[in-house]
């Protein structure tokens, strides 16, 4: 291509970044409609036309967007080519669909109601558990889509492993959560503060924090090898953001935050409830395992007014600010500085947000 | 490696090639166990220890072991190296944990009951809908192994793109599976023979006839682009094992094909529906529309007496007789007397089975 088109505009990047990540996607989808390995009939093509609207759109496609934000900062420029553009938001899709992929499956196995605030694919009328292959047909629409838009590249392979690796870690941290959580329900005392980390950090950090930026660094031409430390740091911002999503889950507003919190009803392993039984004494610790998981309105107040009793927003408030700071020291004392400015850029996004 | 080391000799091919497959799988599961990628608790390591050997194993795995004869005719040896035998060992033990994935989710949105003499896995106590992740484990497990075993191999990005493909089209098949089947429960003339040959074609031909040769054949250095005639060889072949599984699921022998078969029962769209719907008067189709998907034993009973009426017996046989004629032309069309051998290995191993 001798000549670069310009897309995105300096001072328009935001707005004119989401638009043209929404086209993406519709080209992505329409060629995802047309693949050539399978012979659609009507009823199928009907059906993932619906299925992919229903469960890729909807998000704030925040980690999606990420990835051209940070390749834009890796790169040094405020303006992306046409195929830059292209390929970056492709990649920021493909972290959209395996969310999808996620979520959708999550959802059956935690018995969900809502998601987004639609019902949860599978109790969508006609859908069931039929809902299980469309997660897999979700799975496979990011190999179909690398395979068009990446083989080739010299990245190629690098690309597949990254996703490989961070959907193997996630389905591991899924897989824990699952046995943990019915293993604390025979026994509370088993969730503590070292299982919930590696429930967290595998199971969320890894595909909402490592894998925007892991992407933007092989579009950028590295080698991921060179960058555990980048690594290390953004799993341990994904772990505070997952810690932010327990506490609004239970103080946060459910007019912001966008749904009704259940973490106490069903007996998840929270940061707030491990911390709870730490700090509570043994009449306090009793409260817990006579209340907790229970969907009986008058034993979740007890949780809460516990959660209350033991200071835990205070407690919460100290631990982002001690995370917030740590974080910030070890961005710092990381040798680039677009690296730098890519790893603030995660943290501002999220520190002391509301929802 | 300086000198081959030799490990399957002539003359003891089929039991010696089991006995390193088994091996084989000992030696891939204990790698999964202890995959860097991932911090395995004691709870974890159980549970996927425990969930290997009860879906993985268990089966003929007649499609892994035919990766390794496929490649040993490819070759024109009688004895593989062991680095070559281990290599074509695991490309195969990919097949069956790639079989076995689908199978636990098949299960899952099938509602079955058994799988192979014992309870589906997810309805083994304690595993309910967690099996949706193993199911997702076990796939990820399929890349764990690639990435260790076949990194660095010139043919690595072909394995990969294989793999995705296949399972993207097996993935395909099955939802159009549950999509016809649902159609086919308001209206049973939806069956037709276009519909079912493009399920199973999808559903089990690609990945069940089709894989395991161009495994063999990307270890043998080969280009599968020139190898379409070969794989649409396979697919017909892998039609044909299907109309025989439909045939045998009314017809079989329970003792012989290990099962009692429900497929009447369950409203599937089976090759016998399919040519009861074509061959039958009108007062034959309403028994079929009357008693087709129903439990009842007496309903059931009426499909099985229409279907002998309509001779279907006589007419599975005429058919087989017919593919066969037919496979064995293109198969001595091929210009490779090697690819010929391989591909009539296949035929005979399931020409007139009876389980």
């Amino acid at each position: 291509m001798a000549t670069v088109e310009v897309v995105v505009a300096n001072g328009l990047g935001g707005a004119d970044t989401k638009t043209v990540f929404k086209e993406t996607y519709s080209k992505l989808k329409e060629e995802m409609l047309d693949d050539p390995a399978f012979e659609f009939t009507d009823e199928s093509l009907q059906w993932i036309d619906r299925m992919l609207d229903y469960n890729v759109l909807g998000g704030k496609c925040n980690r999606g967007l990420s990835v051209i934000d940070s390749y834009r900062i890796l790169k040094g420029v405020d303006v992306l080519s046409k195929e830059e553009t292209f390929l970056a938001c492709t990649l920021g899709w493909c972290i959209e669909w395996l969310q999808a992929y996620f979520l959708v499956l999550d959802d059956i196995m935690d018995n969900s109601q809502t998601r987004r605030g639609q019902p949860c694919w599978f109790r969508v009328p006609q859908v069931g558990l039929i809902a299980v292959n469309d997660g897999i047909i979700l799975r496979n629409h990011i190999s179909r889509i690398l395979q068009r838009h990446f083989k080739g590249k010299p990245y190629y392979v690098d690309v597949i492993d990254l996703f490989n690796e961070v959907e193997f870690k996630t389905a591991s941290g899924q897989m824990l959560d699952l046995i943990t959580t019915h293993e604390g329900e025979k026994d509370l005392t088993k969730y503590n503060l070292t299982v919930r980390r590696h429930i967290v950090q595998y199971k969320t950090a890894y595909y909402s924090f490592y894998l925007p930026v892991a992407c933007a660094l092989l579009l950028a031409g590295e080698n991921l090898d060179n960058f555990g430390d980048v690594k290390n740091i953004l799993v341990e911002m994904g772990t505070y953001f997952q810690v932010q999503d327990d506490y609004l889950d239970c103080f946060g507003d459910p007019e912001f935050i966008g749904k009704i919190g259940t973490d106490i009803e069903d007996y998840k392993c929270s940061w707030l409830v491990v911390q709870a039984l730490e700090h509570a004494d043994e009449k306090q610790k009793n409260i817990l395992f006579e209340s907790y998981g229970k969907s009986d309105p008058a034993c979740v107040a007890k949780v809460k007014d516990l959660y209350k009793e033991l200071k835990l927003e205070e407690v919460f408030q100290a631990y982002e600010r001690e995370s917030y700071n740590k974080l910030i020291a070890d961005i710092e004392a990381q040798p680039s500085k677009a690296v730098q400015s890519v790893l603030k850029s995660f943290l501002h996004k999220i520190y002391k947000r509301d929802k």
